[in-house]
Formats: C-alpha cells, structure tokens, sequence
C-alpha cells in the first residue's frame, strides 16, 4: 500500500478492530443491503455497509403513508418492516460476499434476548464484520428507542450482545433524551466498541384538509439537513465524555458536512437520507473529503478528528 | 436505470397549473416502457428544499429522439420549482423506475380509465400499444375524468392517436357531469373488454377495480405515492395488497387490477 501524502491522502479509520478504506458509512434503513443501488454505486464505494436492521423473526412495518417531506427534511414511519434472520443469511450474505467492503449488520428487536440472539445467530458467519445495535428506532412500539432512551437499559442489551460476539460492536443512540452523553457512557462501559449517532428526532405533520395525522403511525423520525445541527452538537459533546470512536449521522448531504462530524470528533459519518436526495452524493462526499485534504495539505484525515474542540 | 443530466428541450403549460416538459435523456428512453416512472431533482446542490426528487410518470417515451416527456401539476414546493425551469436549462435525472403495463395482445379491446394528472402513463400506454400494433388494433377506449375542463389535458393527441375518448367532469363543464366511472360500468354493461388499465385519485381506482372484478375484466392499475429513495431501498412507498405491503416504486407501480387492498 502506498504511504499517505499530501497529494494522496489517507482516508481510512478504525472502529474498533473494523477497518474502513474511507470514513463513509450508509446510515441503516436508507441503502437495504445495496443491491437496489447497484446501477448507481457497488458497496464497496463505502467504508462499510450498515444493513437494514435485522430481527429474529420477520416484521411486517407500519401501515402506510410511511413518509413525509417537511421542510429540508422528511418524516419516517417504516416501522423496521424486514424478512427476519433466516432470509437475511439466505439473501444478503450471498449477496454482499461479492464485494470487499465489510458488512456491519444493524440488529432490532423487541426484548434484550432477541438482540442477543440475532447477534448469536449471525457472529459466526465470515461475511459479518461487525454489528450496529438499533436501540433508537421511534417507529415501533416495543424494543427499539424504549432501550435508547433509559442508560441502563442500553446498558443490558449492549452487554447481552457484547456477550454473544467478539465483532465490533456499534451502538446507535436516540437524539430523544435529555442528555445523550449519559446513555453514551453507560453503552461505553458495558463494552460497546463504537457509537453511532444520531437515530431520527420523533417528529409529526398534520394533513389540514383530512384533519389527521399524515404518517399512519401518527410520528415518524425527522432526518435530513433539518437535524444536523442537532446531531453536530451531539457527537459534540459525546466525544468529550467516551473515548470509543464515533460515527457521526444526521443530515450529511456535502463533504463540508460530513468534515464538520469530523472536526466535532467523528471518526466516520454516515450519510441517509442524502442517498435518496441523489444517488450521486455519495461520491461526492468521499471525493470532496479527498479535495479537502489535499487543499488544506493534511495527509491522513485523523489528524482533523475533533479539531474543532481545540482551545474548547 | 441510469442517472443522468437531461437536458430540458421543451417545456410548455398545458392548462391552469399544468405543465410538460421533454428531456433529452436517450439512456433512459432506450429501455423506459409505459407504466414506468423517473425521479427528477429539482434543486441544485445548494438548494436543501425541496430535499428530495419528485417521482413523475412518463408521458412520452421517444427513441428515436431519445427523449422523455411528463406532464406534471403544480401541488407544492418541488412542483413549483420544477414549473420554473426553463428550455435549455437541465435537471439531474434517473430512471427508468418499477415496473411497466404488460397489455395482452392485438386482437384485443381495451379500456384505459384516467383522472386527472393519473393521464400521463395511460397515454405511454396507449402510443406504445399503436407503434407495436398498427393505427387500428387493438381497439382502444378511454374514460377520462378530472374536476373541470381544466383537468382534461391533450385531448387532441389521444384523437391523433385514434382512441374513443369519454370524457366526464365532477363540475359538468366539459363531457358528462358526474364521476367518470359512470361511463365506464355503462360500456361494461355492453361490450366485452379484455384489458383494462388505470391512474388516478384512490376513490377513482377503488372503483375501477369493483367493475374489473364484477365484470370479470383483467387488468392492471398504476399507483401513485410519496417516495424517497425511488428505487425500493427504503419501503417508504408502501401500498397494501394481497400479498402484504408491497412498494409502489419497485413491486409497482403497476399492480394486477384486483390486488391492491384500498382501505
């Protein structure tokens, strides 16, 4: 491999033992496991793919109209609708080992044994590089943000997983708290390797003229340029208080944004709903870190990790 | 399915609020069938709303030209914006997306049954079925309804291409008065179709779908909703059928006439 330079600089970053050729993530829920996006892009454009989450049986989702646009935003209520465990070894695992780039397979469930479980299930297969824990998701009723929300329950489900697999293990947190940075060091102490932040902020828009609510689950989660300054000022102020890397999520559509996660500490970003916005953005953003760099003369890209808090 | 920048050869209003525009976009027309649809980005990279691309059925699809029409009305931001653009200009495109019309073949009578802006892929249909079967065959009837005469749009071209056309409108102003659906169960009750394809309004569809199945008539219908990702990534444009939730943008949009469940 080539010595980074300052015309060619280092884009790649460590979670844990995980190793990624360049900082960019799809954020779970927005790129299924890739394959709808093969005549834009292959996987392997990115660090590593974030799978749609995963559950130990199959979840049906909510009932439609799931999505909303709001302003520089959209609203969502899929619900985690998935086929279960069983297909995603029968589908996805075939699927993603044609490509290099490693798979971190996003789990969901409703009790702390079936994060356990799918995590016990899937651990074993080479393919799977890693796991990120859906601990945040507003769409459903069970499970998900009723863990994200309360420290000690995201404690217990990342040590019940932490227990079933030596992989990386991401946990990715809600923006719905009071204080994000006590759940991030609850998660931390209870072996997580990485966090990801943040999930959607719950939000609802109402159809005037029908009178009701448009989502049929009545609040979706709010993501798109709209939550980035929210989801900047958390990574923020979770960097000051863990020390496992970050991996910055909320409105990324530019390189610029995705460089400002980082100068807040991230040390990769995930970029969601700026895929549907265009499947070109992508490329963009990892094109536009490397320009970046090469403008500024830096040669590796952790050495702008968390500049922003320097003389802070 | 290409992303591509089309270049805007034509764009025209139709009717208060309506408007077409063509694009120079020949990877797309190559394979793009009726039925099937395009995202087009209205705002550039520093614009962040409206955020996302707007899904439009193709109205036109020339190859030879190497171009695509669609005809859009202007309900929000995105459409508003889109209504701007000018000939010369160019938008950030991709397609062609789902599924297409899957006609069955010539010796055949069809009815298309249209409301509103639900026109434009029953159009495709309706020229792609003429370019493979010559001006005659198959026999080809449209029902087509909106609120007032405004809402009717290219009345001559579906004359040029040889199509009956039964016109309604809710306000009586163009047509007869009433739901075009009328006009529909009233040939049901006389003549025997073999295929019937539709677009529009929900209530239109649910009713499109009652006669296709009373009058034991195969079919097809193309549903419209909010997208995001356009191509089947994020289940956000779920509809409810038979067989589950499927999505409108990639199991669909074009269903089987008696498969969608309309709540």
């Amino acid at each position: 491999m080539n010595q980074p330079s300052i015309a060619q600089p280092s884009l790649a970053v460590r979670i844990g033992a995980l190793e990624l050729r360049n900082p960019l993530l799809p954020a779970s829920g927005t790129y299924g496991y890739g394959r709808e996006y093969l005549p834009f892009f292959s996987p392997d454009l990115f660090g590593a793919v974030v799978s749609k989450g995963v559950s130990l049986k199959p979840w049906p989702g909510n009932r439609p109209p799931r999505i909303y646009e709001t302003p520089a935003g959209m609203l969502n209520a899929i619900g985690l609708q998935n086929p279960g465990v069983e297909y995603f070894i029968k589908d996805a695992l075939p699927f993603i080992r044609e490509y290099h780039t490693p798979l971190i397979v996003n789990i969901v469930g409703k009790t702390v044994a079936e994060y356990a479980e799918v995590a016990a299930i899937l651990s074993p297969y080479p393919e799977v590089s890693g796991f990120e824990l859906n601990i945040s998701c507003p769409n459903v009723k069970e499970g998900g943000i009723a863990f994200g929300t309360d420290p000690k329950a995201a404690a217990a489900v990342t040590r019940a997983v932490r227990a079933e697999t030596a992989k990386p293990l991401i946990v990715k947190l809600s923006p719905n708290v009071t204080d994000i940075t006590a759940v991030a060091r609850e998660v931390e102490a209870a072996g997580a390797d990485g966090l990801s932040l943040i999930n959607t902020l719950i939000g609802m828009a109402i159809d005037i003229k029908k009178r009701r609510p448009v989502l049929g689950n009545l609040v979706g989660g709010l993501s798109g340029p709209a939550i980035k300054p929210v989801a900047l000022r958390m990574v923020w102020e979770t960097y000051r208080q863990v020390k496992i890397p970050l991996i910055g999520i909320g409105g990324i559509t530019s390189a610029a944004d995705a460089l400002e996660f980082i100068m807040a500490g991230a040390t990769a970003v995930a970029v969601g709903t700026g895929i549907f916005r265009d499947p070109a953005i992508p490329e963009e953003i990892i094109a536009g870190i490397g320009s970046f760099l090469v403008e500024e003369g830096i040669s590796d890209i952790a050495s702008i990790r968390g500049l922003a808090h320097q003389g802070f | 399915m290409q992303r591509t920048q089309g270049l805007i050869v034509d764009s025209r209003v139709l009717a208060p609020g309506y408007y077409q525009m063509t694009l120079l976009a020949p990877e797309i027309a190559a394979t793009a069938g009726p039925g099937q649809f395009i995202e087009v980005r209205v705002a550039d990279g520093t614009i962040q709303d409206p955020l996302l691309a707007r899904p439009l059925s193709l109205f036109r699809i020339n190859r030879k030209e190497g171009t695509i029409s669609f005809i859009f009305k202007i309900v929000g931001r995105g459409t508003r914006l889109l209504a701007t653009l000018k000939t010369g200009g160019t938008v950030v495109v991709w397609g062609p997306l789902g599924n297409h019309f899957n006609p069955p073949g010539k010796e055949t009578r069809i009815a298309l049954v249209a409301g509103g802006v639900g026109m434009p892929p029953m159009f495709a249909l309706a020229e792609f079925l003429r370019e493979a079967t010559g001006p005659d065959v198959p026999e080809i009837v449209l029902f087509y309804g909106g609120r007032t005469r405004c809402d009717l749009l290219e009345l001559d071209s579906w004359n040029k291409l040889g199509v009956t056309v039964h016109t309604a409108t809710e306000d009586g102003s163009f047509g007869s008065q009433g739901v075009v659906t009328v006009a529909l169960e009233e040939a049901l009750k006389g003549h025997t179709y073999d295929y019937i394809a539709s677009c529009g309004p929900i209530p239109m569809l649910r009713a499109v779908q009652q006669l296709a199945m009373r009058y034991r008539v195969p079919g097809q219908m193309s549903l419209e909703a909010y997208m995001a990702c356009g191509v089947g990534a994020c289940l956000g444009c779920v509809c409810e059928t038979r067989r589950g939730f499927l999505r409108v943008c990639s199991d669909g949009p074009v269903f089987p006439i008696e498969e969608v469940i309309f709540s």
